[in-house]
């Protein structure tokens, strides 16, 4: 595991969360070039990493990202950001082929949200912000084909924008298998989309399904 | 009136001189008896009004060509002489003199009624002039053919309009006495239009009308007074002294009405001293006004230049002002190529001489064309002046709200997550585990609302998308927030100078905000699209329309485009949604 | 005590570190016109008032309860520091100033005690 933040202190922090929860952080860098050095010389399972870095504190994250897709297509890439901007994370999940995240900075008040994040990334999985799918969702629409949905329907449709399989589905709302794939069917068709392929190809349609 | 070529002039003179020569000699060798003690006098007075008129209409002819008072003098120099047919002892003579006896009077009436253009410009005008002339030539043939009638025969002349019957005890008819009413009743309303017309001049056109006006109500008092004398059955004797006082007038008259003439001639020179004038140093704001004002002899003129961008009139200052034809106020617009470039607000009067106005004015010209780019410039100036006072508002207003905004917002949470950890620190040795957890809680909750007062706070100020990723995720992101669904169409996917995104942004959310607030729309649509070099884009929302293009949020709007050189427009009809439409130039 | 302010977390907690400070608090208000209201009808001692409420100017609620018959004391409190309100707070008929991060049952203790102490006590 590496952590890349700019801000020393909270760069300490997420460093010890994740050693707390089990995690072998194996370097804590400032930079992007940084963690690419490290990542070359010993990849990880996944790596932390701010959106905002030296030197122009911009996106520098998210190009590091897209490097390391290109590079260490394994290596998850769990991104932290300040902003609710579901560009971003559209942008994150298209530049990976698996193991991305987009994770607001504020969540790491719950380690429990933290660490769960990082393991489903390390994990190949894709992770999307609940506050970025709740804007998504909660967006004033002219014609709202998700009036259409069950309150149920549309809570399964926000997780499944955040990267939940199925299986994780099924245990946050304690539903059977069965039941969950159901309301995923219903979603699909209600809403006229495509059933895709895997959960992280589920992601980009749903997300794209709810920005158009 | 067309202007007099040196040959029909000649022309003229002569018939004038021989009608003269011909007058006298059918008074002396006509065949009539004129008592001697009379004929010279007689003789000399009504050939040197004849003369007098026709020599001095020459004149004014020439040197107004403008006017056709010269032609209408000439005119009356001739009715005057052609009265004199009647000396001539034959019938033909006799019936032609008696019909064009008074015709000089028909031309005097018209002469006096629209002295001093020599047009006739209103219906009392056309009236007097008509009656006048039908009192004249008409009238006179029909008392012919009573007189006929009546076995007049051969007898001496009745008379008619021109001179008193000289002979004879004097018994009116009704149809007589009738006759000299509407006459006197004419000569009244002639007064009347003259004492108007020279009441109201301003003080440019009552230079030129007194010696004329003043002449004419002379003679027209005279011969008011001898008709009346006959109306009031006053031997015509009484009369005759009348008569022949006015005719001393009609003599020196023609002078007098010259003498207005080449007043306002001398108006014309003005205009050359105005160009010379002008032509000294460009004038200062206010200058070309009075030099105008002074050249017009009109104290109260005002000058507004036309401003085609802002399709308005401003003074030389730039300061918009609004023209209108009311207020009793002459109007002349100055055009050039078709284009109207300014208009003078004058005294009324003036436009009774168009000719003098526009010659002052193209005189003007130049200077009027150089002053109206001066007023240009001042008045963007002080345009550009009022808009950066408004950013400079704007921008202050814009800080006062951030300020309340940390206030009421983020730091009011802090400070409750300061006590928060406060009181748990206090309570840390009383409190259960729990109680100190719920503290620690609600601290979190606080936080984590600051949080987000904060992002949305920064948002506000500045949206990160715009530098990182260009308008259209900017746009997009902006649409997704909106309280009322927006739709953003597609947006050229190349980037634009920081200046121009930022404007087109801005402009985007602040029509996004008003759909929001003021609207009550229940759709926006939102379009962006290269124009040319620049931006075009183009908010529209389905709400209740009526927004003022003029209100702050819109006016700031307004500024910051036009600070890029660009253009905002609204349009709100009442009931039919809201469009805002920005054009942005690039570069 | 009454305690005004539009803020409920903030309510709360001033309530919980007066009450462990030693006050008794009688009641709470959110805006200007419930201050006045509660200012008659609880007769408090002390009235713990925010500057900024959302109908009103807290100067000017200040200004109607001190001018009322047996008034409580009032003490104004603010997340903006006493200096942003320049000598409007000496002006005003409060026995003086606290900033809210500060509050507590000491700080008020030494606002009540007396005006010198106010002075000192509030940035």
């Amino acid at each position: 595991m590496i952590v890349a933040d700019d801000a020393a202190l909270f760069r300490a922090g997420i460093g010890r969360l994740l050693a707390d929860a089990g995690f072998d952080v194996t370097a804590e860098v400032g930079d992007a070039a940084a963690l690419l050095d490290a990542v070359e010389r010993d990849p990880p399972d996944a790596v932390v990493v701010d959106i905002r870095m030296p030197p122009t504190r911009t996106t520098e994250g998210l190009d590091a990202a897209r490097s390391l897709a290109e590079r260490h297509p394994d290596v998850g890439v769990l991104v932290l950001s300040a902003y609710v901007e579901p560009h971003y994370a559209m942008q994150l999940v298209e530049s990976g082929t698996s193991g991305t995240g987009y994770l607001l900075k504020e969540r790491v008040a719950d380690p429990g949200e933290l660490t769960d994040a990082v393991r489903r990334v390390a994990a190949g999985g894709v992770v999307i912000d609940p506050g970025v799918v709740a804007r998504l969702v909660g967006r004033a629409r002219a014609r709202n084909p998700l009036d259409a949905l069950s309150e149920r329907e549309r809570e399964v449709l926000a997780m499944m924008a955040e990267g939940r399989s199925n299986q994780a589905i099924c245990e946050r709302l304690f539903l059977s298998p069965k039941t969950v794939e159901a309301y995923v069917h219903n979603v699909f068709t209600k809403l006229d989309l495509h059933q895709a392929a895997d959960t992280n190809r589920r992601v980009l349609a749903v997300l794209a399904y709810l920005r158009a | 009136m067309q202007r007099l070529s040196p040959q029909g002039r000649k022309v003229i003179g002569a018939a004038g001189l021989l009608a003269g020569v011909g007058a006298g000699c059918a008074l002396v060798w006509g065949g009539y008896e004129v008592p001697a003690d009379l004929l010279a006098p007689t003789l000399v007075l009504e050939v040197a009004v004849g003369w007098s008129f026709v020599t001095v209409g020459l004149v004014a002819w020439t040197r107004r060509p403008d006017s056709r008072t010269g032609a209408l003098m000439v005119v009356l120099g001739f009715a005057w002489f052609a009265r004199f047919a009647v000396a001539v002892a034959v019938r033909p003579a006799f019936v032609i003199g008696v019909l064009l006896s008074s015709v000089y009077l028909s031309v005097l009436v018209h002469l006096l009624a629209t002295f001093p253009g020599g047009r006739v410009q209103n219906r009392a005008e056309r009236v007097v002039v008509t009656v006048g002339y039908l009192l004249s030539a008409p009238l006179d043939a029909v008392f012919l053919l009573l007189g006929a009638q009546r076995g007049l025969g051969e007898g001496p002349p009745p008379g008619g309009l021109v001179i008193a019957a000289r002979s004879g005890a004097f018994t009116p008819s009704g149809v007589d006495l009738a006759v000299q009413a509407v006459v006197v009743a004419l000569f009244l309303s002639l007064l009347a239009i003259v004492f108007t017309r020279w009441r109201t001049a301003g003080p440019a056109q009552r230079r030129s009308l007194t010696p004329g006006v003043l002449g004419g109500a002379v003679i027209v008092g005279t011969i008011l007074v001898e008709r009346t004398a006959i109306l009031l059955l006053i031997p015509p004797s009484v009369g005759v002294v009348f008569a022949w006082s006015a005719q001393v007038v009609l003599v020196v008259w023609p002078v007098a009405l010259l003498l207005g003439l080449l007043r306002s001639q001398l108006d014309r020179s003005a205009v050359g001293r105005l160009i010379v004038e002008l032509g000294a140093g460009l004038p200062v704001p206010e200058r070309l006004r009075s030099v105008l004002a002074r050249t017009l002899h009109d104290p109260t003129l005002e000058l507004a230049y036309w401003l085609p961008e802002r399709r308005a009139f401003v003074d030389a200052s730039g300061v918009p002002v609004a023209v209108e034809a009311n207020g009793g106020r002459g109007l002349t617009r100055l055009e050039r190529d078709g284009e109207p470039i300014a208009v003078l607000v004058h005294d009324p009067v003036l436009s009774a001489e168009p000719e003098l106005v526009a010659a002052v004015a193209a005189g003007a010209g130049m200077a009027v064309q150089n002053e109206r780019l001066h007023a240009e410039v001042r008045s963007q100036l002080r345009e550009v002046r009022a808009s950066r006072a408004r950013i400079v508002e704007a921008a202050d207003g814009a800080r006062r709200r951030v300020e309340r905004d940390l206030h009421d917002g983020a730091q009011q949470r802090l400070v409750t997550v300061a006590l928060a950890l406060r009181l748990a620190r206090t309570q840390l040795g009383s409190a259960s585990r729990a109680e100190i957890g719920a503290l620690l809680d609600e601290a979190g909750a606080e936080l984590a609302g600051a949080l987000e007062e904060l992002r949305e706070l920064a948002r506000g100020i500045y949206p990160v998308l715009l530098t990182d990723a260009g308008l259209g995720p900017a746009l997009t992101s902006l649409a997704e927030r909106s309280p009322v669904p927006a739709v953003v169409g597609d947006v050229p996917a190349r980037r634009w100078p920081d200046a121009v995104e930022r404007t087109c942004y801005f402009v985007v959310s602040e029509a996004l905000a008003n759909a929001a607030k003021h609207a009550g729309a229940g759709q926006v649509v939102i379009d962006v699209r290269a124009d040319g070099g620049g931006l075009c884009v183009q908010v529209a929302d389905d709400g209740r329309g009526g927004a003022e293009a003029a209100g702050s949020g819109l006016r700031g709007l307004a500024d910051r485009v036009a600070a890029l050189g660009g253009e905002l427009s609204v349009h709100s009809p009442r009931g039919g949604g809201t469009r805002v439409i920005a054009t942005v130039p690039c570069g | 005590m009454l305690i005004v302010d539009d803020h409920a977390p903030f309510r709360s907690l001033a309530r919980r570190l007066l009450v462990a400070g030693g006050f008794q608090v009688v009641g709470e208000a959110a805006d200007g016109a419930d201050a006045l209201r509660a200012a008659r009808e609880l007769a408090p001692d002390v009235v713990l008032l925010d500057v900024q409420l959302p109908d009103s100017d807290g100067f000017a609620v200040a200004e109607r309860i001190a001018g009322r018959q047996g008034a409580p004391i009032i003490v104004l409190v603010s997340s903006r520091a006493r200096l942003d309100y320049g000598s409007r707070v000496d002006a005003s008929r409060a026995r003086g100033f606290i900033a809210k991060a500060e509050l507590g049952g000491e700080a008020l203790l030494r606002v009540i005690s007396g005006p010198a102490g106010a002075a000192t006590c509030s940035g």
